[in-house]
């Protein structure tokens, strides 16, 4: 089976906040790493790999920062190839953009059977990626998903939904959304570290070689505000409404 | 040298897995097993899963062949949590796999390298014992030829990993009248009889990683089983204490930055007497003093790692290496040690005082990394030592 797997960089920073003049929202000192979602679908992709064979590859859209890495820890947790397009920040394009960029890549590559993706990402809590791009290539999607198992010639997929678990068939090529609790990601050992740079490369394509033209975002940030702070209150109740409302918070009850 | 301060990428991935793991894995589990002074078996496990376990061996004897640098990287990081897991891994691989490494037969590299750097042996390095510890060249513990095997008589104390290891690295000598030039180095396996580990000692810091006391009673070791020649026991003792304490000095590195993120966020949160200590002077001082130290000893140890990572491959390719830079390792090696330890227990006194009652709690961590810190200025050779090579070698 041919798993193609996205995987976004994240940027960190020591502090975010919002120029307020200007309304632009700015990053101080950030670090990159790879979208610990993603994390999970790469987990997702490498046990359905173990199981029935093929292989995993997985592809980084950036241009910032430091995708380089993020492809590198791919091959250093197990992937078999890391693709990188370079020269775009994805943040700028959007998702239209990045879809565009994705669906280059897999004409490029000719062939695939499932492509995952992680729920969301942590910066700017995008997470509509995977549903864009099957909408895109008219491919069946599984949200949220919990398990796989390989069928014949479809999957056996159980989706996390509000009431439960729901099991669906899902015919392949198709499109998996992994939850963001499933799946709890391998470290990359140090022999995995050491072969993702000492022996193995990471495969690069530039916007011009995929020969995609970046359309305009649809959808653009125009300012951006810090909502007033809350005001913290005191009130005396009895013990039992105490427990209550710890109990909802909580989730219990 | 071109001076660059910055890590090579794939040391970068290694510091942000360590680090992650650390706090996934470890960290849970931590307070439960110091308080039970028990060695955390499934951390060593896990680790070994890992590949923390032989980090420096080159990958054709089985290691990461991440070097020196990549080594002191994962003790820096496990130190920031927890000395007693870096205790582990440094007895288990810096100073037991490494020495067979640099030192070993093309056989012994094959036979006990891939192994314990899967961490499916367990390394010991038994050096120490009752009447000489730091003072290496008065060790009693005799080895005396007998046919084609050395018999073992003696017993070694405080030694690292010794009740869990499955390999020790033992240190005795074969005629106590020569002196340092009568030492030998044996790689003893656990099985071999007359091997009793007599007790673990109950301490106050490291107690999640073991010292145990063994004793050594007519243990028949086959002649292939020593390590470099006859007579060179010191030689290999030292040398591998010259990273050893390099890499422990990476511990202590990361301990006192374990301590600074500690005050940072402790003065971030705090309000006392109407303002935060963010303002306040006592706070700031403590703070800036522990930087500017932590960031002092980061580059002394990182600066000596490398050089010791130069040292050993030259040792390991049975390559020449000129006596003034063999002498400039183990000055560095010693400055590192002693300076990295002292930094970070005196950046475990000042968290304490910053923080104040609550640092003395139970289960809080900053107890446990103050009752840890003490140890480095211990193992491996006291301070005291490392100051005597040191002005030693200055003043000649």
């Amino acid at each position: 089976m041919r798993i193609i797997v996205g995987l976004k960089q994240d940027l960190t920073p020591r502090r975010a906040y919002v120029h307020k003049r200007k309304g632009i929202l700015l990053f101080e000192d950030p670090t990159y790493s790879l979208n610990p979602f993603d994390r999970r679908a790469l987990e997702a992709a490498l046990q359905l790999k173990e199981a029935v064979g093929g292989e995993v590859i997985t592809l980084t859209v950036g241009g910032g920062g430091d995708p380089e890495l993020v492809a590198r820890e791919a091959l250093a947790m197990g992937a078999d190839r890391a693709i990188l397009v370079e020269g775009v920040d994805p943040s700028a394009i959007g998702i239209k953009g990045a879809a565009s960029i994705f669906r280059a890549v897999l004409e490029k590559l000719g062939g695939y059977d499932l492509l995952v993706f992680g729920e969301r990402s942590t910066d700017y809590a995008g997470g509509a990626f995977g549903q864009y791009i099957s909408g895109l290539l008219g491919l069946p999607l599984a949200y949220r998903v919990v398990k796989i198992e390989a069928g014949d010639g479809d999957l056996l997929v159980e989706e996390k939904i509000p009431e439960g678990v729901r099991v669906v068939r899902l015919k392949i090529p198709a499109v998996i959304v992994v939850d963001g609790t499933a799946f709890k990601p391998r470290y990359p050992s140090t022999w995995g570290i050491s072969d993702a740079f000492k022996r193995m490369d990471i495969e690069r394509y530039s916007l011009a070689e995929l020969g995609v033209k970046v359309e305009k975002p649809g959808l653009r940030g125009v300012r951006y505000f810090e909502p007033e702070a809350l005001k913290p209150r005191v009130e005396r109740l009895p013990a039992n409404e105490v427990v209550r409302r710890v109990m909802k918070l909580i989730g219990g009850g | 040298m071109p001076i660059d301060f910055t890590l090579p990428p794939e040391l970068e991935l290694l510091r942000r897995t360590v680090r992650r793991f650390v706090e996934n894995e470890i960290l849970p589990n931590l307070e439960y097993y110091d308080a039970r002074e028990e060695v955390p078996r499934e951390d060593v496990e896990k680790m070994a899963k890992l590949g923390l376990m032989g980090v420096p061996i080159p990958r054709e004897y089985g290691g990461a062949g991440l070097g020196e640098l990549g080594y002191a990287i994962v003790l820096e990081e496990l130190g920031r949590i927890s000395t007693s897991h870096a205790t582990i891994v440094g007895a288990h691989c810096g100073i037991t796999a490494v020495p067979i490494w640099l030192f070993g037969t093309e056989e012994q590299r094959k036979k006990y390298l891939p192994k314990m750097a899967r961490g499916e042996w367990i390394g010991a390095h038994a050096l120490t014992e009752p009447n000489a510890g730091s003072d290496v060249a008065s060790l009693q513990t005799t080895a005396v030829k007998k046919g084609n095997e050395y018999i073992l008589n003696g017993s070694k104390i405080f030694i690292s990993n010794g009740d869990i290891a499955d390999i020790y690295l033992v240190f005795a000598t074969t005629n106590r009248a020569l002196g340092p030039a009568g030492m030998v180095a044996l790689i003893v396996e656990r099985d071999m009889p007359g091997i009793t580990v007599i007790s673990k000692h109950e301490k106050m810091g490291i107690r999640a990683s073991s010292q145990a006391e063994l004793s050594f009673d007519n243990v028949r070791v086959p002649e292939e089983n020593v390590l470099g020649k006859v007579g060179q026991g010191m030689i290999v003792a030292l040398t591998a204490l010259d990273g050893g304490r390099v890499t422990l000095a990476a511990g202590s590195v990361g301990a006192t930055q374990g301590l600074l993120d500690t005050m940072i966020f402790y003065a971030k949160h705090t309000r006392r007497l109407g303002k935060s200590l963010k303002e306040d002077e006592l706070a700031m001082w403590a703070i800036a003093e522990t930087a500017a130290e932590l960031e002092a000893a980061r580059y002394l140890v990182y600066h000596s790692v490398v050089m010791v990572d130069k040292y050993y491959k030259m040792l390991a390719a049975r390559k020449p290496v000129p006596r003034s830079f063999r002498e400039k390792v183990t000055r560095m090696s010693a400055m590192s040690k002693f300076f990295a330890s002292e930094v970070a227990t005196r950046a475990a006194d000042r968290a304490l005082k910053l923080i104040g009652e609550p640092s003395i709690i139970r289960g809080l961590a900053l107890e446990r990394l103050y009752r840890d810190s003490i140890i480095a200025e211990i193992y491996e050779g006291t301070n005291e030592i490392q100051r005597y090579v040191v002005a030693r070698d200055l003043l000649r």
